[in-house]
């Protein structure tokens, strides 16, 4: 294959003239004026554009990969402390020698509640944030209260760990839906990169036909979501690398567990109130909580340094042109878009599916089987399951967009009726590939859900 | 190497070493109160000394029972999953609080050691005791709720309602409160409570006060105890039908009448309405022992009352009274130290009593005439008295009497009992301290039916077989601290039946075997001597339990064959001499085991042969010096459970020992003492393999450090732990220990309030051990952590927003918050204003300007106002463009004054310099200030190119100057005062 010639001169090399006129311009004083400040004879401005937005697209594909990665990192260490701390919580002793009367449970409570209820609220504030702050500032902003909130764990005191949570439960919304409106824009933006031409014909200030962005859309979702679930299996490396080796194993935890999966009362009754072999000692615990911090400060570089800007800042479009007036209402203007009244069970289910996957599934039927110990690795596959199976979302580049969706509810439903049957035997690993598989399954599921759910509300939106 | 005694310190400091010396003369020297404790002691001595179940420092003695390991662990909570986890879960509570106690007395006896008031009821094992309690409820708050008995000493008023209805099957409660008032519900929900008792020190009388209801809620009430109250302001208490004893000792009872206006439900209802047709008799033990008060009997005081015991111990009642008093049934009365000179003939013929206990009296000789009466007497007690003989009758006259305690009496020097009838029934005669020195041939030969024979303490020298002729069913024979110094073989030949002989401080230095022949079944023994004992063969292998103390033992037989049944053995010796032969010692069945002193037979090399041969040794106390202790390794004991190791010597320190040396392989081992062995430091190494240990107890530790890797094992430590005597080491790896004996739960900790720690061996200070802590470990390197991350992401996300994006908001945030911060630090901004007034004039009214305005705001303060002025011609450099000196002076002068006169507006400059002055106003409103000063009247109309002017200048800008000079000096004032405004609104 022959090399494709330079755009600009090169210093030494042939030029198209010629070895004898290595810049193929006359030099000197005796050269004409505009042969020095003129175009360049043999400038190509077709490859050039050609480059120029290959360049544009690569860029666009970096912001994608850049935003899905931090994305995971913050989720991923956000849910690995958080676990790894609830962990050490519920250890009877451990909660007593550390922080006696402290009231921890408490301020769990009081944390989980700050996670847990304060997104409700963000229904009113996230376009306000967004169209205050941008896109991406917006996600570089929340990732740091993430930041903020794996920091207050060194410190554990109600005064840390409450405000901590609410702020982190305020940031969560505009989290996501900055990351989500990010991605969306970026499959924008590679679909005019890679359509430059048309919309030179078209004329500059034309917007693209509704829903033209789809495929690239759906790629982009698929790699975000890869990542995403990555996250869970993220989150259990704590627990691997280092909570493992503190766990009592299942023999003890399980000792007073008579029943688990359906036959059991509550998620996990009779668990024993000592799950700590050994408590870990402080120093360790600092360790491990700063590499978490460290992992989340490089999730702020990476959205700060590697995430380019949504829009040109010429580019008064959607939210950032949404007047301040009508902002409030931006979170109702879907409701009237009657197909998207139809997600409305589906995002409440695709909430409660995760849920379900990491307590009644994960505790359950898991840990009530196979023992704490074998929660990380249970999560694991969960989480390597729903990251393999976010690419099936690319089947919506050539089925109907609701198969993916429908799949995976269908799939779901299966899992459910099956497990609705089953109760494993307590303190007994000879079920855990049938477990491995089922949470596994559970991950297809839920990476079907989600993809196709999200690729359906951006088409209605976007 | 011989030491007559072991230090005087070690018996002080420690329980278990005084225990030897207690025993040897507990059963000569402790009174006994009643004759139910009168048991074979000598066997249960055995079981005592080994399995370690006499509790020497209270006054009861009681077996353990078996212990329920695992009750401790089954504990079922319901959880939810982790992310609710915290909704549901209920405090766990810590057992260690300052001034209580907790101990499980199934774990190791003498734990009641370090609870000083607090003798237990036999049959219970978790048990707490607080001392200094004055908030009765914070105390008992963090107490664990399943005691089953609880002291508590102190200070409290009154005791509330509900006051212990956290603990559902206490079963005993001791309270030693002082005056107390209880309310009526006190003692609700304590159903399961058998005793309870009221208790003050110091003899009579603190008020108590008990509502009539106050004891309903009791169904099993067992025993009541009031001592050192005066109950005078309760009466018509209702007592429960469960009660069986009652006890009113050092109370301010004068007269037994009382007794029934405070329990009336104690004696039937004597009037004929009441309802005494549904009253049964319950109580069946009456203790009014020392009442020095009770003088009083009224006449049918206890009518109708049916006992089986009455206590009257240092009463100074007549017992001859009891006949008056109306009580209907009486087996038992103790009569101890009332001073009585005869046996109380009527009162035992009366009730024809079964028991009659009159210890510490002046009886000194029984006569014949007492007798009669007394034919239906059992139990018969005599100790201490002064009987120097029994009379010929007694054993005839009392065919029923079955023990007999005739000790510290002075029957000596040859014991002459009175002959009796062949049937006599007496199993039990205790003969000690009588000072005998020599028994007649026959001499039990009345009394047949011996079983149980008592003579320590006398100084019999010489004993045969037909000495003990005739006490064919004898099991037990007791001579201790008897100067027998040989033994003839076949001494033993007419007791057939002895399974419990016991020889301790006797004279006999060489034992065979052979000496034991005659009784089948001797399962138990007891050999004593002061120097050396050296046994001999053939040894019975029948032997259980045998027990040898001396300086040196030697055996002088094959140990191969000879202890195949054995299962406690204990050993005092400080030199055991093996035989030369064969050194194996085979114990295949030995449960207990102690060694006490240097038994050098152990030391390191033999340990080794040693320890593996006992499969089955549950209990091991081992004694000795620490060259012994540092060479014991422990390995092959596979039921191993109590593991008690000391060093008996106590004076020098030896090396450090390392514990994980020692205990090489005990998987079963729950208790661990250690007594003086010099730990060094207990590491994560040390708990390695103790799963199973629920007790720790160190006694006598200096310079113990306890590493920081054991925070880690904190959930696997011993439930109890115990400092005894404790010095640690002041050092920061330590600080882990005050949350762990403070907050853990389900976890007690003894001893760490009043413990102190050195730097090293040589330190003297004596600092409080948690107050170092608190002192100088203070770990903030979480709080640091915290700080240091948390300003680093706060610095990067604000930098990284201001930086970023450009943001309008934040250049008038930035000004804003500029000119601010220079107003606040009081810093004006000089450098862009290089003048304060730039003058505009025209060549004609040059003149007035140089010689009127000029000087009078140039002037420096007070003549003039010292403004910096611009003047075109005096200031603009030479060879500057005027159009560009004009512009750049008119922009870094605060304000501009232009002289207007008819000239100035014919004047093209005037007019550019006017014009410029206005375009700076227009173009940045409030930023540049022009004042106008008229010299001279101009009229309006040639000012009509610069109408616009009017829209931007106030009043006060337009100044005109006054004609008459004697006006010149107000305006001058007037025109400073403008322009020093005009200047400070810029600089502002």
């Amino acid at each position: 294959m022959e090399a494709e010639p330079p755009l600009y001169p090169v210093v030494g090399a042939p030029g198209p003239q010629g070895a004898e006129d290595p810049l193929g311009v006359p030099d000197g004083l005796e050269a004409p004026l505009d042969e020095l400040v003129g175009a360049y004879p043999n400038y190509n401005e077709e490859e050039e554009e050609r480059r120029y937005y290959r360049r544009k697209r690569l860029g666009v594909l970096k912001n994608v990969l850049a935003a899905s990665a931090g994305g995971a990192l913050t989720y991923g260490v956000y849910l690995g402390l958080l676990q790894m701390q609830l962990i050490l919580h519920y250890d009877e002793t451990y909660r007593e020698v550390k922080y006696g009367n402290m009231g921890l449970p408490d301020i769990d409570s009081k944390m989980l509640m700050g996670i847990n209820m304060t997104p409700i609220a963000a229904l009113l504030y996230t376009p306000v944030l967004i169209r205050f702050f941008g896109t991406k500032w917006m996600m570089f902003l929340a990732v740091g209260i993430y930041a903020l909130f794996v920091s207050t764990n060194y410190w554990e005191r109600y005064y840390t760990l409450v405000p901590a949570a609410v702020t982190l439960g305020m940031a969560i919304v505009p989290l996501w839906a900055s990351m989500g409106n990010y991605i969306t824009r970026m499959a924008q933006k590679y679909y005019e990169y890679v359509h430059y031409k048309e919309q030179e014909e078209q004329g500059p200030r034309q917007r693209p036909p509704r829903g033209s962005h789809a495929p690239y859309l759906l790629v982009f979702q698929a790699i975000f979501y890869s990542f995403f679930h990555l996250s869970f299996a993220c989150a259990q490396l704590p627990m691997i690398y280092f909570l493992n080796h503190y766990l009592y194993d299942l023999n003890h935890t399980l000792s007073s567990v008579k029943n688990c999966g359906t036959n059991s009362h509550g998620i996990l009754s009779g668990f024993n109130k000592t799950v700590l072999r050994m408590l870990p000692q402080s120093r360790n615990l600092i360790v491990v909580e700063s590499v978490l911090m460290a992992v989340a400060f490089l999730a702020m570089l990476l959205v700060l340094g590697l995430c380019g800007a949504a829009y040109r800042p010429t580019e008064e479009i959607d939210l950032r042109s949404v007047g301040w007036g009508n902002i409030f209402q931006l979170p109702f203007k879907h409701v009237r878009d009657f197909r998207l009244r139809h997600l409305v069970p589906f995002f409440i289910y695709s909430g409660f599916e995760v849920l379900f996957a990491c307590t009644g599934l994960a505790l359950g039927y898991g840990v009530c089987s196979m023992g704490l110990e074998n929660l990380a690795s249970l999560l694991v596959a969960y989480s390597l399951g729903a990251s393999a199976a976010s690419a099936l979302g690319l089947l919506g580049l050539w089925l109907p967009r609701s198969v993916p969706l429908v799949a995976g509810a269908g799939l779901h439903l299966l899992l459910t009726l099956g497990l609705f049957f089953w109760a494993p035997v307590p303190k007994s690993l000879q079920h855990s590939w049938i477990l491995y598989s089922a949470v596994a399954l559970w991950g297809v599921g839920s990476a079907l859900n989600k993809t196709g759910l999200s690729s359906e509300y951006r088409m209605g939106t976007g | 190497m011989k030491r007559k005694q072991l230090p005087p310190r070690h018996f002080k400091r420690h329980p278990r070493a005084a225990e030897w010396t207690i025993t040897d003369t507990m059963n000569v020297s402790k009174p006994d109160s009643s004759f139910a404790s009168n048991t074979p002691q000598g066997a249960i001595l055995v079981n005592r000394a080994w399995v370690g179940v006499v509790d020497f420092h209270g006054t009861n003695v009681y077996l353990i029972s078996p212990s329920s390991l695992e009750e401790v662990r089954r504990m079922k909570r319901p959880l939810l999953s982790f992310t609710l986890l915290s909704l549901l879960m209920s405090l766990g509570c810590a057992w260690t609080t300052p001034g209580c106690t907790i101990a499980d007395s199934s774990l190791l006896s003498n734990i009641s050691y370090y609870i000083p008031f607090c003798p237990l009821a036999p049959g219970l094992q978790f048990f707490a005791s607080c001392s200094h309690v004055n908030d009765l409820a914070q105390t008992l708050a963090v107490l664990p709720s399943r005691l089953e008995a609880l002291c508590l000493q102190g200070t409290v008023q009154v005791l509330s309602a509900n006051a212990f209805g956290r603990f559902p099957i206490l079963k005993l409660l001791r309270l030693q409160l002082g005056p107390i008032r209880v309310t009526s519900g006190a003692f609700q929900g304590v159903t399961q409570l058998q005793h309870l008792f009221f208790e003050h020190p110091a003899p009579c009388c603190l008020s108590l006060f008990l509502p009539a209801d106050a004891l309903q809620p009791f169904g099993l009430l067992r025993s009541l105890s009031f001592e050192g109250y005066c109950l005078n302001s309760s009466h018509s208490i209702q007592l429960p039908l469960s009660l069986s004893h009652l006890t009113m000792r050092h109370s301010c009872m004068t007269d037994l009448q009382e007794l029934k206006e405070l329990f009336p439900s104690l004696v039937p209802d004597s009037s004929p309405i009441g309802s005494s047709s549904s009253w049964s008799p319950f109580l069946e033990v009456l203790d009014l022992s020392a009442n020095l008060q009770l003088r009083q009997v009224d006449a049918r005081a206890l009518q109708g009352l049916q006992l089986h015991s009455l206590r009257l111990e240092s009463t100074p009642l007549n017992a001859g009274e009891l006949l008056g008093t109306g009580l209907l049934h009486l087996d038992s009365l103790s009569l101890v130290d009332t001073g009585i000179k005869k046996l109380p003939r009527d009162v035992t013929a009366n009730f024809e009593l079964c028991a009659l206990d009159l210890g510490r009296n002046q009886i000194q000789s029984i006569e014949d005439d007492d007798l009669p009466g007394c034919h239906s007497l059992e139990h018969l007690n005599l100790h201490a008295n002064s009987l120097h003989a029994l009379p010929t009758r007694f054993f005839s006259a009392l065919p029923q009497l079955q023990r007999l305690n005739l000790s510290m009496n002075q029957l000596g020097p040859t014991l002459v009992l009175p002959a009796g009838p062949v049937s006599s029934n007496l199993s039990m005669l205790d003969l000690s301290l009588n000072g005998l020195r020599a028994l007649p041939a026959r001499a039990f030969f009345s009394l047949p039916q011996l079983q149980e024979l008592w003579l320590g303490g006398n100084n019999i020298s010489h004993l045969s077989s037909e000495m003990l002729g005739g006490l064919r069913w004898l099991k037990t024979l007791d001579l201790n601290w008897n100067q027998i110094k040989v033994l003839e073989p076949g001494w033993l030949a007419s007791l057939p039946a002895l399974t419990s002989l016991t020889l301790l401080g006797t004279h006999i230095e060489n034992f065979s075997g052979r000496l034991l022949q005659g009784p089948q079944q001797l399962s138990h023994l007891q050999l004593g001597a002061w120097e050396f004992l050296t046994l001999y063969n053939p040894w019975p292998s029948t032997l259980l339990s045998l027990e040898l103390r001396a300086e040196i033992v030697e055996f002088k037989f094959s140990l191969r064959e000879a202890f195949l049944s054995l299962e406690n053995l204990a050993l005092q010796a400080y030199w055991v001499l093996p035989p030369p032969t064969n050194t194996t010692f085979h114990f295949p069945s030995l449960r207990h085991f102690t060694l006490r002193g240097c038994p050098s037979i152990f030391s390191s090399h033999h340990t080794y042969g040693l320890f593996p041969q006992l499969p089955l040794l549950e209990h091991l106390h081992f004694w000795s010096d620490p060259q012994e202790i540092e060479h014991v390794q422990l390995s092959g004991l596979p039921r191993l459970r109590v593991l008690e190791l000391g060093d008996v010597t106590g004076f020098y320190p030896s090396n450090q020992m390392k514990l994980e040396e020692i205990l090489m392989e005990v998987p079963q081992l729950e208790v661990l003492a250690l007594s003086n062995v010099n730990l060094e430091d207990l590491s994560v190494s040390s708990f390695r393999d103790l799963r199973f240990l629920r007790l720790l107890l160190l006694n006598s530790e200096r310079v113990l450090g306890l590493n920081r890797s054991l925070q880690e094992l904190i959930p696997q430590m011993p439930q109890y732990v115990y400092f005894s005597d404790v010095i640690f080491k002041c050092q920061c790896e330590n600080s882990w220990v005050e949350p762990w004996a403070a907050r853990t739960p389900n976890t007690f900790v003894y001893g760490l309030e009043n413990s102190i720690c050195m730097v090293n061996g040589s330190d003297r200070s004596k600092t409080p051990f948690l107050s170092f802590l608190s002192a100088y470990c203070l770990d903030d390197l979480e709080f640091q952590s915290f700080l240091t991350s948390f300003t680093l992401v706060l610095l990067l996300t604000s930098f990284a927003l201001l930086g970023g994006p450009n943001w309008p908001w934040l250049h008038h945030l930035w000004a804003l918050c500029r000119a601010w911060w220079l107003k606040m630090g009081g810093w004006h901004h000089r450098s862009h204003y290089v003048y304060d007034v730039f003058i505009s004039y025209c060549g004609q009214d040059q003149a007035w300007v140089l010689a009127e305005l000029i000087p009078a705001l140039e002037k420096p303060f007070p003549d003039g106002e010292g403004l910096r002025l611009c003047l075109p011609e005096r200031d603009f450099g030479v060879g500057q463009d005027r159009i560009d000196a004009m512009a750049s002076s008119m922009e870094s002068s605060r304000a501009t004054l232009c002289v207007l006169s008819r000239h100035a507006l014919g004047s093209p400059w005037s007019n550019l310099e006017l014009r410029l002055a206005t375009y700076h106003m227009v173009a940045k409103p409030g930023t540049a200030r022009l004042l106008l000063l008229f010299l001279e009247p101009i009229d309006r109309r040639q000012l009509c190119g610069y109408h616009r002017l009017a829209r931007w200048l106030q009043q006060e800008d337009y100044l005109d100057f006054p004609k008459r000079s004697v006006d010149w000096e107000a305006f001058w004032s007037k025109l400073r005062k403008r322009l020093r405004k005009a200047v400070q609104e810029r600089e502002a």
